[in-house]
């Protein structure tokens, strides 16, 4: 027991004295059963915003982007707006995943699975919009240094979008092999349980053949390690590229050398928002309330709290900053976003992402199942907002005033961001019937020191 | 038969452990050890070296570095400079602040990638690799200790006994093939056919052969050793006619054949035998 020793003040992670074997059971639960008629509600309404969705992007690319409710003033609008949006979502996923993997956190076991999933399937989203903005899809793959057959021109590597480029295809890439070398045990795991034969080839093919030798556990355990050291500063710096595409341009209210950090601390905030819409609707329909505790949700709220806060930070040093800049152009850019046309716009970011965490400070809120789903959506709600606000506020009210606009989106516009909101819980939904939601296997290396049952063994024997 | 496996289960990380140091100063040697998660210290307690890949990936890293710095040189400096906002075209070292997120993120790249290739070279990890852990429960809630050299196995029984262990499953090597044979053998169906060989002897008669098939694959032939005239054979019986002199005879041992070729069929089946294997025990007599 001696090397099992955790500090009784540390609240248990696994509830409702759990064995080995019975953490195995629970997590294949979801995968062995059939689903339910809520799952098939929901995944229905989510097909039919995909396809939807697809329809748009249809006629987007036959018809052109004239569709879209740009003009020559606001030449990007909902498409970026969604990009950096589904991108800073994806990033919660590596950061608890690689971060806390690093910082030895054992509360990230419950979660890291479908964090991680969240970010791949986001990461898939925020790739479509560049990819349909330009206009010809089918001539994406210039966007790679390939030999100039094509014409007398390389890429360009002095350009933040091909920086975007690269940061993204790797970001999606490495979260993605760092996601299925974790699975591989898991899978093992339902194979091995299989009595279809179908499930059985399914999971054997999946799984590459696991089997669990020591030494495939000592590479396993150096493997995750080095990839999360690998994928910390990989996720900082995506969205510190990402941040980029604005921050190295001449428009005010984009050239502020503090977005990198303020960029990142944004996607923290709304992906922890968007993990905890996920897991505290997957942990009732999965009934895995006994790995997602209350204490997962706390902690989660207490990230979004401190990232809130940060970025609160972050939108008052910008409203100082342009201020004693002494530019004009800036101090107006600023003025207009607050007192502009696009007011309610600022204040709606302003309230979700700066007031609306601080609820968290109270502990009765802040371990509220209902509360923590409201202000998890509230959150999503602003976060998109921020980046609306810093996209279209910056660009609609250039250096002349008489090409100022506003921009209003399409049904295009809407059509394709509700599409991919559908396309991401159609996977979402597949992957939760389909994967083991939980890391099992390393919920099971913490179970003797954070297992309700086995802390009560040890407060009694002290005792 | 004298190749037997041990396998020594557990169905706790510790009991494992503690049997684990048992057995190793017991001069034990341990052949595998197939756990359901990392156990903490095991890799101490087996004596692995430590794994040297975070080192592969450190050189990928590197590789990726020099890729990239290479890549975007030529690129940008070397094969086609141009002016882009007034920035140095003409020297890499000037230009260098605009290629470092590039060059940062083919690092990560090379380093990621390779490194998870290696790990899967190295453990043999693949889609349509089979799983060799020896009982599906490893990947449950047991831990199993596999022993395949030993020389006393009453005294390692004793050893293995002194510790907490759950069970012990004792594997005869013949039976285990047997048993792989099997599940190879069940899926692939087997023929046996009389033939006659094609070349005639100078007074026109011809050896009798034994076909075997299997699938769509593999075919060969075996003489029987009986030398007949072709009219004399009836392939609807399988047999000789009486109007050859010595039929009797020759039928008897016919008949011998028939029930081998029924009795190896399902021996073969039952992966006893082998395809290969199965004309020496037809024609064994």
């Amino acid at each position: 027991m001696g090397s099992h020793y955790e500090a009784p003040i540390r609240k248990p992670l696994v509830t409702g004295n759990k064995s080995y074997h019975q953490i195995t059971v629970d997590v294949a639960r979801p995968i062995e059963g059939s689903a339910n008629k809520q799952w098939w509600i929901v995944f229905g309404i989510s097909l039919t915003l995909f396809m939807w969705g697809i329809g748009c992007i249809i006629y987007t690319v036959s018809t052109g982007i004239g569709t879209w409710g740009l003009n020559k003033t606001v030449g990007w609008a909902w498409d970026i707006t969604n990009f950096v949006w589904w991108v800073g979502i994806g990033h919660a996923g590596t950061l608890i995943s690689a971060v806390l993997l690093l910082f030895r956190q054992k509360w990230r076991m419950g979660i890291n699975r479908s964090a991680e999933a969240m970010t791949i399937f986001s990461v898939i989203q925020a790739g479509l919009f560049p990819v349909i903005h330009m206009g010809r899809p089918w001539l994406a793959y210039w966007i790679v240094p390939i030999p100039n057959t094509f014409g007398s021109l390389w890429v360009n590597f002095n350009s933040p979008l091909l920086w975007d480029v690269f940061a993204i295809s790797t970001y999606l890439t490495v979260s993605l092999v760092f996601w299925w070398t974790g699975l591989l045990p898991d899978f093992a795991m339902i194979r091995d349980r299989a009595v279809k034969p179908f499930q059985k080839k399914i999971y054997s093919l999946v799984s590459f053949g696991w089997s669990g030798r020591a030494k495939d556990w000592q590479r396993f355990e150096e493997v995750s390690l080095v990839l999360a050291g690998l994928a910390t500063p990989l996720v900082l710096s995506v969205h510190t590229i990402v941040s980029f595409d604005f921050a190295t341009s001449v428009i005010p209210g984009w050239h502020t050398t503090i977005f990198p950090p303020y960029f990142v601390a944004g996607a923290i905030f709304s992906g922890f928002a968007m993990v905890q819409t996920l897991l505290l609707v997957m942990r009732k329909v999965c009934n895995l309330e006994d790995y997602i505790t209350l204490q997962h949700i706390e902690l989660m709220n207490i990230v979004i709290m401190i990232t809130g806060s940060i970025v609160g930070c972050a939108y008052i040093t910008e409203l100082f900053i342009a201020w004693y800049s002494g530019v004009e152009y800036e101090q107006y850019a600023f003025l207009n976003r607050a007192t502009g046309p696009y007011w309610w716009a600022y204040w709606a970011m302003m309230t979700c992402n700066v007031f609306s965490p601080q609820f968290m400070w109270f502990k009765k809120l802040r371990t509220s199942i209902t509360f923590s789903f409201v202000i998890s959506i509230v959150v999503n709600i602003g976060m998109w907002f921020e980046r609306f606000v810093i996209i279209v506020t910056s660009l609609h009210r250039d250096y002349l005033p008489s090409s100022w606009t506003m921009f209003s989106p399409t049904f295009v516009d809407i059509g394709i961001f509700l599409g991919t909101i559908g396309f991401f819980f159609v996977l979402f939904l597949l992957y939760s019937r389909t994967f083991p939601v939980i890391a099992q296997a390393e919920v099971k290396t913490i179970l003797k020191s954070s297992g309700d049952n086995y802390k009560q063994t040890r407060d009694n024997h002290v005792k | 038969m004298l190749n037997k496996h041990v396998h020594a289960i557990y169905d706790d990380d510790d009991k494992l452990l503690s049997a684990v140091k048992h057995l190793r100063s017991s001069g034990v040697s341990i052949k595998d050890v197939f756990t359901p998660f990392p156990v903490h210290g095991l890799d101490h307690a087996l004596d692995l070296k430590p794994t040297r890949i975070a080192i592969a990936a450190f050189i990928y890293g590197c590789i990726g570095l020099t890729t990239a710095i290479l890549m975007i040189n030529y690129i940008m400096i070397v094969d086609w400079p141009q002016n882009i906002g007034g920035k140095p075209s003409f020297s890499f070292m000037e230009n260098l602040p605009a290629f470092v997120p590039v060059i940062f993120e083919l690092t990560v790249f090379f380093a990621g990638h390779l490194m998870v290739i290696t790990f899967y070279v190295r453990s043999s990890l693949w889609p349509f690799k089979k799983a060799e852990n020896p009982i599906p429960e490893t990947t449950d809630d047991k831990f199993l200790i596999q022993i395949t050299s030993f020389k006393d196995q009453k005294k390692l029984m004793s050893i293995i006994k002194q510790t907490d262990y759950h069970n012990i499953d004792i594997i005869e090597h013949q039976a285990a093939v047997a048993e792989s044979n099997k599940l190879v053998n069940e899926s692939s169906q087997v023929s046996v056919g009389f033939v006659f060989h094609s070349r005639k002897y100078s007074n026109g008669s011809s050896n009798l052969r034994i076909q075997f098939t299997k699938g769509r694959g593999s075919q060969y032939a075996k003489n029987t050793g009986i030398r007949i005239f072709r009219k004399y054979w009836s392939s609807s019986k399988n047999s000789v006619s009486s109007k050859h002199p010595e039929h009797e005879l020759i039928n008897k041992k016919l008949e011998n054949i028939k029930s081998k070729i029924v009795s190896g069929k399902e021996k073969f089946k039952n992966g006893v035998i082998s395809f290969e294997q199965l004309h020496n025990y037809v024609l064994d007599n």
